[in-house]
C-alpha cells in the first residue's frame, strides 16, 4: 500500500477514535442475523470472513455520529414535481 | 523518459478531427476505419473494450459520410468515433456492466446518454471494459485494463476501459460514470480530462446504478473542449430520469474562452496539503503558480474536511447499490467477485439509521461547500493522493471490501460526488517516473461552463495533455 494512503487511512482511524467509544466487536453471528433480515444467507465461512471487514465499515458509519445533526432534514427527495409530469396526471 | 507528442490521426483532439471531418478533408469511415484499427492492435494489451461493434460502426460511419456529403451537417460529434462505458443500456448490443451477472444480458432500449451520442451524430466504436457494476473491484472474467503510461500501473476505476481508450487513441471520448471519484481518477491515472457534471446535469436513465442518489455520468477527452462538446451532446433534462434538472444547458463551446484572469480559486489544507504524495503536490504547486501567472488567485477557504463527507458518501453508496443488486445478491452471489460480494454484503448489515444520518450528514455538508465556496470561483484539490499504483496489490484487483483503502482513494473526489458539484480532473504534469498527474477543479451547482473555461486556460498554457502514452507502440 502507498504510504500515503495508509497515512489518510491511519487519519481517519484517528478521527474516528477521538469520536466514539471503543464499541463491542462485530461478530459473524451477528453478521448473519442482520443478513437473513433481509434474505441474505451468509454461511458461517463468509460471515467469518464479513466480520474483519465490518469492522472498518462500521467504524465509517460511526464516525457518522459526529457529522450528522439529529435536527437536521435528511438531504434525500423525491422531487416529486418531475414525477407528477411523467404521470397520468 | 522520451517524450511523445500526439501527432495521428487517432489521436488529435476530437474537435481538431470534427473541424476536418467538416470541410471533408477527412471521411468519418477513414476516421473509423483508423480507430478500429488501433483497438485491434491494442485491446490484446490494454483490455479497455468489453465489446467493439466494427460492424455497426462503420455503417454508421457511412451514413454520417452521406449526411455530411448531402449538406446534413449535425454539429462537431457528426461523424467522430467514440465509446460508452459497457453499464449504459445499448438496444440489441450486450450490457454486462463488466459481471458475470450480466454477461449475456442484452437490453431492449438506449440509454439517454447513448440516444444523444447518436442524435448528435457520433459513432459508438465499442463499450469500455469497467470494474464491477463500476463497484471497485475487477471481475476476473473481464480483467483488469493496465495503464498504458506502465502496464504494471493500475488505470483505477471504475471507468477504466472509458480512460485508457481515449489516452491510446481508441476513440476521440467516452462518456463514463462516477459515484466516488470513477471518471475523474481513471483520468488522472491515464494523463487525461475527465468531468464529472452537477449532479442531475446529465440523464440517468439507462445507466446501470451503483447508487442513484450519487451516480454522475460524464464525458473523459483528451482536452477540456473536447469535453465541453461532449457534455454539450448529452446534458439536459429528461423525463425518463426524475431526478434530471431543468437548469438549461448553455453553449459550453461558446463560453471556452472567458479565461481565468480575475477567478478566484479556494484552498483549504485538508484539499490541498495533508494525505498528498510529494511528487504530486509539487506538480500541484507548479499548477497554482501557473494559473497565478494567468491572473487568478489564490484564497484559504473553510470546507467540511474528506473525513467527514467521504463516510457519509460510503454509508450512502453502499446500501443503496445493495438494495440495486439484493435479488441477485441472493440467488447468485457466487457469480460477483470476491470484493464487490462483499460490499455488496456490508450494503445489506448498514443500519438504516446510518443511511438517514449520512443524509443529514449530506445536507450540512452541501450548506458548508456552499458556504465556503461564496467568496470564490472554483476549488481546487488533487484528483488522487498518488500517481497510478502498482496492479498487483491495488484495491481494484484486490479480494476484499476494504473499506477504509476505499474511502482512502476517494479521499479528494469523493465529498462532490456527496454534494453533486461539478468537478474536473486535467492533467497537471508527470511524475519523474513518468506517470501523469492530475488536478481537480471543482465549481458551484450548474457552473460547468466557467469551469471548463478555467481548465481550458490552464490547458492552453501547458502542453500535458499533447503528451502520448509510452507503454504501448503507437503504430496505427
Amino acid at each position: 500500500m502507498h504510504p500515503i494512503v495508509h497515512e489518510i487511512i491511519s487519519a481517519t482511524e484517528r478521527a474516528m477514535g477521538k469520536a466514539t467509544p471503543e464499541p463491542e466487536p462485530v461478530s459473524a453471528e451477528l453478521l448473519r442475523s442482520m443478513a437473513a433480515a433481509v434474505d441474505v444467507i451468509l454461511s458461517a465461512e463468509r460471515a467469518a470472513a464479513l466480520a474483519t471487514q465490518a469492522e472498518p465499515h462500521f467504524a465509517l458509519l460511526r464516525a457518522l455520529d459526529n457529522v450528522a445533526d439529529p435536527m437536521t432534514e435528511p438531504a434525500a427527495e423525491f422531487h416529486l414535481d418531475n414525477w407528477a409530469r411523467c404521470g397520468d396526471g | 523518459m522520451a517524450e511523445r507528442i500526439r501527432e495521428g490521426l487517432c489521436d488529435l483532439p476530437l474537435l481538431t478531427l470534427a473541424a476536418r471531418i467538416r470541410t471533408r478533408e477527412v471521411s468519418p469511415v477513414e476516421a473509423t476505419e483508423r480507430v478500429l484499427g488501433r483497438i485491434a492492435a491494442f485491446n490484446g494489451t490494454l483490455n479497455a473494450f468489453v465489446t467493439v461493434l466494427s460492424e455497426d460502426a462503420l455503417r454508421d460511419a457511412r451514413q454520417a459520410e452521406r449526411e455530411i456529403a448531402a449538406g446534413d451537417y449535425r454539429g462537431p460529434l457528426h461523424g467522430i468515433p467514440v465509446s460508452v462505458k459497457d453499464l449504459f443500456f445499448t438496444k440489441g448490443i450486450r450490457t454486462t456492466a463488466a459481471s458475470r451477472v450480466l454477461a449475456d444480458h442484452v437490453p431492449d432500449d438506449d440509454a439517454t446518454v447513448v440516444t444523444r451520442l447518436r442524435r448528435a451524430g457520433a459513432i459508438i466504436v465499442g463499450k469500455t471494459n469497467m470494474l464491477e457494476f463500476a463497484y471497485a473491484a475487477v471481475h476476473p472474467d473481464f480483467g483488469p485494463t493496465p495503464n498504458p503510461w506502465d502496464l504494471t500501473r493500475s488505470s483505477s476505476g471504475s471507468s477504466s476501459g472509458s480512460a485508457v481508450a481515449v489516452a491510446a487513441g481508441m476513440g476521440y471520448g467516452s462518456i463514463g460514470s462516477d459515484t466516488g471519484g470513477s471518471i475523474r481518477l481513471p483520468a488522472s491515472y491515464c494523463g487525461i480530462v475527465g468531468l464529472k457534471p452537477t449532479y442531475g446535469r446529465v440523464s440517468r436513465y439507462g445507466g446501470i446504478p451503483v447508487s442513484w442518489s450519487a451516480d454522475h455520468f460524464g464525458p473523459l477527452t483528451r482536452t477540456v473542449a473536447d469535453a465541453a462538446a461532449l457534455l454539450g451532446a448529452i446534458a439536459g433534462e429528461d423525463a425518463k430520469d426524475p431526478t434530471s434538472g431543468r437548469a438549461p444547458v448553455p453553449d459550453y463551446l461558446a463560453q471556452m474562452n472567458a479565461g481565468i484572469a480575475g477567478k478566484r480559486i479556494g484552498i483549504n489544507d485538508a484539499y490541498l496539503r495533508q494525505h498528498v504524495d510529494p511528487a504530486v503536490q509539487r506538480l500541484l504547486d507548479q499548477a497554482i503558480a501557473t494559473l497565478e501567472s494567468l491572473g487568478a488567485t489564490f484564497v484559504d477557504v473553510t470546507l467540511p474536511p474528506p473525513a467527514q463527507a467521504v463516510p457519509a458518501l460510503l454509508a450512502i453508496i453502499m446500501p443503496e447499490a445493495t438494495a440495486y443488486h439484493l435479488p441477485w445478491l441472493r440467488e447468485r452471489p457466487d457469480q460477483y467477485s470476491q470484493a464487490v460480494r462483499e460490499r455488496l454484503e456490508l450494503g445489506a448489515v448498514t443500519p438504516a439509521v446510518s443511511y438517514i444520518q449520512a443524509q443529514q450528514a449530506r445536507r450540512q455538508i452541501v450548506d458548508d461547500f456552499l458556504t465556503g465556496m461564496e467568496r470564490v470561483d472554483l476549488l481546487l484539490t488533487p484528483t488522487g493522493p498518488t500517481a497510478a499504483t502498482l496492479l498487483e496489490g491495488d484495491l481494484v484487483t484486490g479480494d476484499e471490501a476494504d473499506p477504509q483503502l476505499l474511502a482512502a482513494l476517494i479521499n479528494f473526489t469523493g465529498p462532490f460526488d456527496l454534494t453533486g458539484f461539478p468537478a474536473l480532473s486535467i492533467p497537471c504534469g508527470f511524475t519523474e517516473g513518468g506517470l501523469p498527474v492530475g488536478m481537480q477543479l471543482v465549481a458551484r451547482p450548474w457552473a460547468e461552463g466557467p469551469l471548463l473555461a478555467a481548465a481550458h486556460a490552464y490547458e492552453q498554457s501547458t502542453d500535458w495533455h499533447c503528451r502520448q502514452p509510452t507503454a504501448v507502440s503507437i503504430s496505427t
